[in-house]
């Protein structure tokens, strides 16, 4: 008979069903990641030290090489419970108890945006993929109705670039992470409703895993790294903490998180200001 | 020309990957062109631009491209198999998933025999898996960076109240009873013990002393910040106490940046009552100022360990002097003079951020002036750190550089093409770099270099323009690099190498006073 492995979540995400009763397969496997894909939509087993995602379950390990868990293995979620069905027995993490993430969206840009905007271009810029600045430019462009139709611009770009998100899809969650912020008010609610009709029929010109992401991003539903980046932005962080915090940021994954900075700044210099949201409410 | 590419279906690599990967394709001999991309439609269309060839887009398939001469591509893809297998290939079959060890404290639970534990893990999370174990009544050695000098402070003064001790934050090497931890070099045992606030400065000593025939009892790390006003040496004078009472260890070396000057009353007060004789480097300090019975100061990290072996020895604390011989003054004269008028700068290339520092130093006592990119005091400010103006002397191992990427001493390809550009320039009369061996470090060095080297010096040659080469090799010959072989090739690739840093820095500041006029 097969052991089975029960183990606490220590957090889950603020838009994870884990209540749900539905099924679902291992989409992929990595250290310190596995993505389960559950009915249309995608959720994360994260490690404890990986960032939190809105469909992110965290458990208090520090990778998963040891858990033995393989693409195809089957899942199924009920009752708070999600099930891993794997070769050497069942994996049970129960999310019943685990406290949700949330996170706190910034509620006004304080001053000194401009120089925040420069510190972050500054810690990106090198580090970015050396398109991304382009396709960032571009796509705020074709966005705020500069240059050709949203579609096609977003066409060249979805997709486009190194890495298993690619660049540009990445650089896309940039932009999305601050029109959907309510720092970016009615214009950028219209900016996230024009992106989302956009990538509808896009998301298949990329890897499955970064269309899920690209899908949940135009839905609003960012991870902590995009939001926080924001927040940092805005101002939510003290002096000495704000060069660290974009530095850490820009230097994630390859690129990944340069080019997820490209996009935040194009998109902030059009849609964030000092005051912006106070003034708007 | 040949091109080549395979297709892997549905499969998932991470990012650091998948660009680890494309480097290493990149650089295998004879390969013009490689590409690790998804296949995307996007992706697809941007090979077919860059001549890499025409696919069928399936956006969940990795694929491999690969240009150049026929065994170079079927060498890069034969590399793409083995690399992109090799995590899938250790995945396990469930065995390890029963019991995996997920904390320090199940560890010591298991083992209770266990008294270090080594922490790397990200920066925000080090200082609380340092305290796990420091609770556990362990010492700790925390090579993780980015932690708050709030948490280091914290960390140290709950271990000294416990006799433990902290080695780190940011701290790379140590060799603790022989076991060498981080970037260690492989080095003999023996009489001479180390206390270190740099990594490279602590590889730099215990490679020295190894080559002089001597060995190393233990070489212990405090971190950068350890000696600073605010931290106040606490694991310096941990370390020097336990060496002190360590019966292996007849001498002790302290190596470190120049400390806050109370700081630096301190550590000299306890080494004085030391009842072994230790040398102090605090390069960049005068070491007429390092004063006290049994305490001798030297000025650069070759002359420390001199002294260091010539005291384990029962001989006076005496190093040779880093000057030039008459034959090295020929040799040196004669490249300087066969160099262009526009030639006049030096490039200092290193992965070492001691190297780069102390070799600023070397020049700056030959009244060389160079940029930097971490000047030391009296240097100017590199304006922009991707290009060298002038004198320059770069610390490529900086976090400007390693955000996301390896330390230049795990994949040099970054160092390496910095120096080619440095080769190439006009302006560039001496390239000055360091090669560091040992574990940790890049297990073929000189893989990439030799070819970057060989290229930029026949670009150069061909506009008439003779370049020196000027190297360090930190390591020995037990390193799995073997220092021997190392050397051995960058001599065949024309390069000067000298015994320690301190000495090929000489060298490059010998050879920028002659073209300004000046000597040998």
């Amino acid at each position: 008979m097969s052991a089975t492995t029960i183990i606490a979540a220590e957090r889950v995400g603020y838009a994870l069903p884990a209540g749900v009763h539905s099924v679902g397969a291992v989409h992929s496997v990595f250290s310190c990641a596995v993505n389960l894909e559950i009915e249309g939509e995608m959720w994360t087993l994260l490690a404890s030290d990986c960032a939190e995602q809105p469909f992110g379950i965290r458990l208090p390990v520090r990778s998963f090489e040891a858990f033995a868990i393989r693409e195809g293995d089957g899942i199924h979620t009920r009752a708070g419970f999600v099930g891993v069905e794997r070769a050497g027995g069942r994996l049970v993490v129960d999310c019943r108890a685990a406290p949700r993430w949330a996170p706190s969206p910034p509620d006004a840009v304080l001053p000194g945006f401009a120089a925040r905007v420069a510190l972050l271009s500054q810690a990106a810029s090198a580090r970015a993929w050396p398109s991304s600045r382009l396709m960032a430019h571009d796509a705020m462009r074709a966005l705020l109705g500069e240059s050709g139709a949203l579609d096609g611009v977003l066409t060249g770009i979805v997709g486009r670039g190194p890495g298993l998100t690619p660049a540009g899809d990445d650089v896309l969650v940039g932009i999305l992470a601050v029109v959907a912020s309510p720092l970016a008010g009615e214009a950028g609610a219209r900016a996230t409703q024009a992106m989302r009709r956009a990538l509808e029929g896009l998301v298949l010109r990329t890897t499955a895993l970064s269309g899920h992401m690209l899908r949940q991003a135009a839905r609003g539903l960012l991870g902590r790294m995009p939001h926080d980046l924001v927040g940092a932005l805005a101002g939510g962080l003290a002096a000495d903490e704000l060069d660290c915090a974009l530095r850490r940021i820009a230097s994630t994954g390859a690129t990944s998180g340069a080019d997820i900075c490209m996009g935040v700044l194009e998109a902030a210099r059009a849609f964030l200001r000092s005051g912006a949201y106070k003034a708007a409410a | 020309m040949s091109l080549r590419s395979r297709s892997y279906p549905n499969l998932y690599k991470d990012s650091v990957s998948l660009m680890t990967v494309s480097a290493k394709l990149t650089a295998t001999p004879g390969v013009e062109q490689a590409s690790v991309v998804m296949a995307t439609p996007a992706n697809v269309e941007n090979l077919a631009h860059a001549g890499l060839g025409e696919y069928e887009a399936r956006a969940n398939d990795l694929l491999v491209a690969v240009s150049g001469s026929d065994d170079a591509c079927e060498e890069a893809l034969r590399l793409a198999d083995e690399l992109l297998s090799a995590k899938a290939a250790a995945g396990g079959n469930g065995e390890a998933a029963a019991q995996p060890l997920t904390s320090i404290q199940m560890a010591v639970a298991r083992d209770p025999s266990l008294n270090l534990a080594l922490i790397s893990v990200p920066g925000d999370y080090a200082a609380a898996e340092a305290m796990k174990a420091l609770r556990l009544g362990i010492d700790v050695m925390l090579f993780s960076d980015n932690v708050p000098v709030e948490s280091e402070l914290a960390l140290k003064l709950y271990a000294r109240e416990r006799d433990l001790m902290v080695m780190g934050p940011d701290c790379g090497t140590a060799i603790v009873g022989g076991v060498p931890l981080g970037f260690a070099n492989a080095v003999r045992r023996g009489a001479i013990g180390v206390v270190g606030a740099s990594g490279t400065g602590t590889q730099e000593v215990t490679v020295r002393v190894h080559q002089l025939g001597e060995g190393i009892s233990h070489a212990l790390g405090t971190g950068g910040h350890d000696l600073s006003a605010k931290i106040g040496g606490i694991s310096m004078l941990h370390g020097l106490a336990a060496l002190d009472a360590d019966p292996t260890t007849k001498v002790i070396v302290l190596v470190s940046k120049p400390p806050a000057p109370e700081v630096a009353k301190r550590v000299l007060a306890a080494a004085e009552r030391s009842a072994k004789p230790v040398v102090a480097v605090f390069l960049g300090a005068d070491p007429a100022s390092i004063k006290g019975e049994g305490v001798y100061g030297a000025r650069y990290l070759a002359q420390a360990a001199d002294m260091a072996v010539s005291l384990a020895k029962g001989g006076e604390a005496r190093a040779a002097p880093i000057a030039l011989s008459n034959e090295a003054q020929r040799t040196l004269g004669d490249i300087a003079r066969g160099m262009t008028a526009s030639q006049r700068y030096v490039r200092g290339v290193f992965s070492g951020g001691t190297f780069c520092y102390e070799a600023q130093l070397v020049h700056a006592a030959a009244s060389v002036r160079a940029f930097s990119n971490t000047p030391t005091d009296g240097n100017p400010r590199l304006k922009n750190s991707v290009k060298s103006q002038e004198n320059a002397i770069i610390d490529m191992g900086d976090d400007e550089f390693t955000r996301g990427r390896p330390h230049p001493m795990i994949d040099p390809s970054q160092r390496n093409a910095r120096i080619g550009e440095e080769i190439a320039d006009p302006e560039t009369a001496v390239v000055l770099f360091d090669v560091v061996l040992g574990y940790g470090a890049s297990a073929d060095p000189t893989a990439g270099l030799i070819g970057v080297v060989g290229a930029a010096r026949a670009g150069a040659n061909a506009a008439g323009r003779q370049v020196a080469l000027v190297a360090h090799v930190c390591g020995t010959e037990l390193d799995l690099q073997d220092r021997n072989n190392v050397v051995a090739a960058l001599k065949s690739a024309g390069a000067l190498v000298a015994s320690s840093n301190a000495e090929a820095a000489f060298w490059s500041a010998a050879i920028i006073a002659a073209r300004s006029g000046a000597g040998p």
